[in-house]
């Protein structure tokens, strides 16, 4: 019986690095948004129990400023797996944080859906320790089935938004067209293209849940680049750090395609 | 950390009313409050959308559903609670109710009257199965060129007792000048859009804009990012449209007020409508002043969404003012074009001031340097248009101090009255005692704390090294009648005494130091006072408490008073001038 060969390290370095990337930028972004205008946590603090807005944003910073270091951890200790697997899950925590806290906020349109739609940001750092170069396949192997479930729960969580008309989404749209063709949509065009858009995203959702293939989530990945680069595109250079808050959703899925196409040369047992 | 975090998380839909607190101290307003009974009118309201001239819709709210709601109204003198005409409720209904709400089934009532005369005083009572309102009255909006004056303001969502306090300021405001209009609210009514009873009570709140001369005045509203979900259709009748809520409202031939929504699509069909509308409102208005909940050229966040698609149109038709809400500051910019300074531009004022909690502004962004200006204050925008000239005027709202502020009463211990202290935990259980000798100890007036910025002396000391402050202060406790209560803001946790004998605690079960925020002062009656009381010289003793040394913050800000009220303040809200600017007619 063949014993497990662990799989090419340079495809499985780089699925490592992809995510640590996607988890430094994203990090990042949010100590920006921390330190430029707070974020969901000094809200809840200041707004909803009544904490001075000194200690709110003191909190809010050291949460975020707690993620910056974790994301630095990542990176700077690539094969210390205890470090890798701490830094993740607080990196995890953080953003699952503030995930839950857009539901109790409930300050924005299809608030309900942030944990889902944020999967990649809060449950995609948990699959970096499992995804690591000098790891086993069945290891392997979980790793991607979380890092799937992740991409696939921002795609389900999205596309419900798209096949509701999500007005954020249909504004980008009606950006980009304007920006980059000079075009000028109605909304009922815009809305039409956000139905065919939700249509594909929970079938790549299913597809990733089902049979994930290396082509969907490679395709998962071009569409989260373009969405997170539709921030940019849409609204003006001033919301660059939109887009990169969302680096994840370009990041993890590539880092998925890639691990798939990696495992497609693990030895079956 | 997190794991307060996730309290605080579960906590939010609770805190959200939190009715002990003492920014919520509502006690001095409850008589004035309709009690929601039966089938009797509470929370009245007359809404403004397009041809206030002509058109308004009177709305009000019943504990039961009813069968039979009309308004009888009349724009003549006849005499007390004698009217002519009457119309039927064009639409009643159960305000929808989610799964969270703690209020009872409750029912809107909304009739629309048309064909009134502009400039006409409307005496009206709503009546639902017989019973009446009190008599009240609004009055039309002119369709001539004589001076008119419209209030503006935004986010109400928090802050209940600043909210009441700014309501009853706009009634004093509309009472004192026929000239004021209507008032503009830019959006965030609620925290929780969807849930009935931050509705009620601020439509309860809402009640206290209505003047001793019983003039309603008409409100305009824009619908915020709190305020999802049906209700805010269902308590104003959907203004522009359910959803959709866009509506142009031509105040007089002076101006014309176009609110916006901000939650849907910024950039498709509303910024087709805005574009058309303002074309027509161009030709028949001399000032063109739109409002929309976020803000643009924010003073606090990052703009919203619509600033690739308003701005442009703004400048496209030579708006003059833009009203914007969110941030909770109160914040004027530089005249604003093609994205940059220009003598000619629109100014973009508000930020949203009716009640929330005020935030620190940004301090580096280009479109609020001088004449702009952004700063923390409660505050409502006075609008006047006479001839061709607009004159802006914010309004600070100076909140009145609440039962639980010792300013209220005559004072033993004043709130900044010298105290002796020492850091850390006592050598000697004596230290309360009377006589115990203090002279090696600092002093330094009250409050006491860091991390805040509120404290009078400040502890930075503290920070890192100390859980613990202990505090002496003697005082003459002869002659003292009545009650006597301490008056405390703190975090985390105090214990008092008086000669040497627990008197109040607050945050502390004896063995653990709870998490406790200061909100300002609590108020903790002293029992049995007067047993304690001795010959000469009394001392009270306060130790305050930190839940860590390495807590963000600590406070121990005191007050000894009695019962009686004192000389200096009162309960009255004022409203004072803050920044005024004049703007005038662009040639279109």
């Amino acid at each position: 019986m063949p014993s497990a060969q662990p799989v090419p390290s340079s495809s499985a370095r780089a699925v490592a690095w992809v995510l640590r990337a996607g988890l430094a930028i994203q990090a990042g972004a949010l100590l920006w948004f921390a330190r430029r205008q707070g974020t969901e946590v000094g809200s809840a603090l200041f707004m909803h129990a009544g904490w001075s807005e000194t200690s709110s944003a003191r909190v809010d910073l050291g949460l975020a400023g707690a993620g910056a270091a974790a994301a630095l951890l990542l990176l700077v200790t690539p094969r210390r797996r205890a470090l890798q697997l701490a830094a993740a899950a607080c990196l995890a925590l953080v953003f699952a944080v503030h995930a839950a806290l857009r539901i109790g906020l409930r300050g924005d349109a299809f608030a309900h859906l942030a944990p889902a739609a944020q999967a990649v940001r809060w449950l995609g750092p948990l699959a970096l320790p499992w995804l690591l170069p000098e790891l086993s396949p069945a290891q392997h192997r979980r790793g991607r089935r979380l890092l799937a479930l992740a991409v696939a729960a921002t795609f389900t969580a999205h596309g419900l938004e798209a096949l509701a008309h999500h007005p954020r989404f249909c504004d980008l749209l009606l950006g980009a067209a304007r920006r980059l063709f000079d075009l000028r949509l109605t909304q009922s065009s815009a809305e039409a293209v956000l139905t065919a858009i939700g249509v594909l995203d929970l079938a790549v959702a299913a597809a990733l849940v089902l049979r994930p293939r290396p082509a969907v989530a490679l395709w998962a990945a071009l569409w989260g680049t373009l969405t997170l680069a539709s921030r940019t595109v849409s609204l003006g250079p001033d919301f660059f750090h939109e887009s990169a808050l969302r680096s994840m959703n370009a990041a993890a899925p590539l880092a998925l395609g890639l691990a798939l196409l990696s495992s497609r040369r693990e030895p079956t047992p | 950390m997190i794991a307060s975090l996730l309290t605080l998380l579960l906590a939010i839909p609770v805190q959200a009313d939190g009715a002990s607190d003492p920014l919520t101290d509502l006690s001095e307003f409850t008589e004035r409050f309709t009690a929601l009974e039966g089938t009797h009118p509470a929370q009245w309201r007359v809404v403004w959308t397009e041809e206030p001239q002509t058109r308004a819709t009177l709305s009000w709210t019943t504990a039961e559903p009813g069968t039979d709601h009309r308004v009888l109204y009349d724009t003549r003198p006849l005499g007390a609670e004698r009217f002519e005409f009457e119309a039927p409720a064009a639409r009643s209904g159960a305000y929808t109710r989610s799964d969270k709400d703690q209020q009872a089934p409750t029912y809107f009532h909304h009739v629309r009257l048309a064909g009134l005369e502009p400039s006409t005083r409307v005496r009206f009572v709503v009546e639902s199965d017989g019973v009446r309102s009190p008599e009240l009255w609004f009055e039309t909006a002119p369709d001539d060129q004589r001076s008119i004056a419209l209030l503006v303001g935004g986010d109400s969502r928090s802050g209940t007792r600043a909210r009441a306090h700014i309501h009853t300021a706009i009634a004093d405001l509309a009472e004192a000048d026929a000239s004021v209009l209507a008032f503009s609210h830019g959006g965030d009514f609620v925290m929780f859009g969807d849930r009935f009873d931050n509705w009620s009570s601020w439509l309860t709140h809402f009640e206290l804009c209505t003047g001793p001369s019983g003039r309603v005045l008409p409100i305009l509203p824009t619908r915020g990012n709190h305020d999802w979900g049906p209700l805010f259709d269902e308590v104003f009748d959907a203004p522009g449209g359910a959803q959709r809520n866009t509506y142009r409202t031509r105040l007089s031939p002076h101006a014309s007020l176009l609110t916006l929504n901000s939650n849907i699509s910024v950039g498709g069909d509303q910024l087709l409508w805005l574009e058309q509308t303002l074309e027509q409102a161009a030709a028949d208005s001399t000032f063109l002043i739109p409002n929309y909940h976020r803000a643009l050229y924010p003073a606090v966040k990052l703009p919203g969404d619509a600033l690739p698609f308003w701005p442009p149109v703004f400048d496209r038709f030579r708006v003059d003012l833009a009203l914007e809400s969110d941030g909770h500051v109160m914040k004027r910019t530089v005249a604003i074009r093609d994205g940059e300074p220009h003598a000619d531009g629109v100014v973009y004022i508000g930020e949203g001031g009716l009640g929330v909690p005020q935030r620190r502004p940004l301090q580096d962004p280009w479109y609020l340097a001088e004449p702009g200006f952004a700063r923390p204050a409660h505050h409502l925008i006075r609008l006047d248009f006479e001839a061709e000239l607009c004159t802006v005027e914010f309004l600070e709202v100076e909140i009145a101090p609440s039962a639980a502020d010792p300013i209220r009463y005559e004072q033993v211990v004043s709130p900044g009255a010298e105290w002796a202290w020492e850091l850390g935990p006592a050598e000697t259980a004596s230290w309360t005692a009377p006589g115990f000798d203090d002279s090696a100890w600092s002093r330094g007036p009250a409050g006491f704390g860091y991390g805040d910025a509120d404290d009078a002396t400040v502890l930075l000391e503290m920070e890192d090294a100390f859980e613990e402050l202990r505090i002496r202060h003697s005082f003459e406790g002869d002659g003292l009648t009545g009650g006597l209560a301490l008056f405390c803001s703190y975090d985390d946790a105090f214990v008092a005494t008086l000669n040497g004998t627990e008197v109040a605690r607050g945050g502390f079960d004896g063995e653990r130091v709870g998490s406790h925020e200061a909100r300002g002062f609590e108020r903790f009656p002293l029992r049995d006072w007067r047993d304690l009381l001795i010959e000469g010289p009394d001392v009270l003793c306060i130790t305050g408490f930190n839940s860590s040394k390495r807590s963000s913050d600590f406070s121990l800000h005191p007050a000894l008073c009695t019962d009686r009220p004192s000389d200096a303040p009162d309960a009255a809200t004022r409203t004072v001038s803050a920044d005024r600017f004049t703007l005038s007619a662009k040639t279109r």
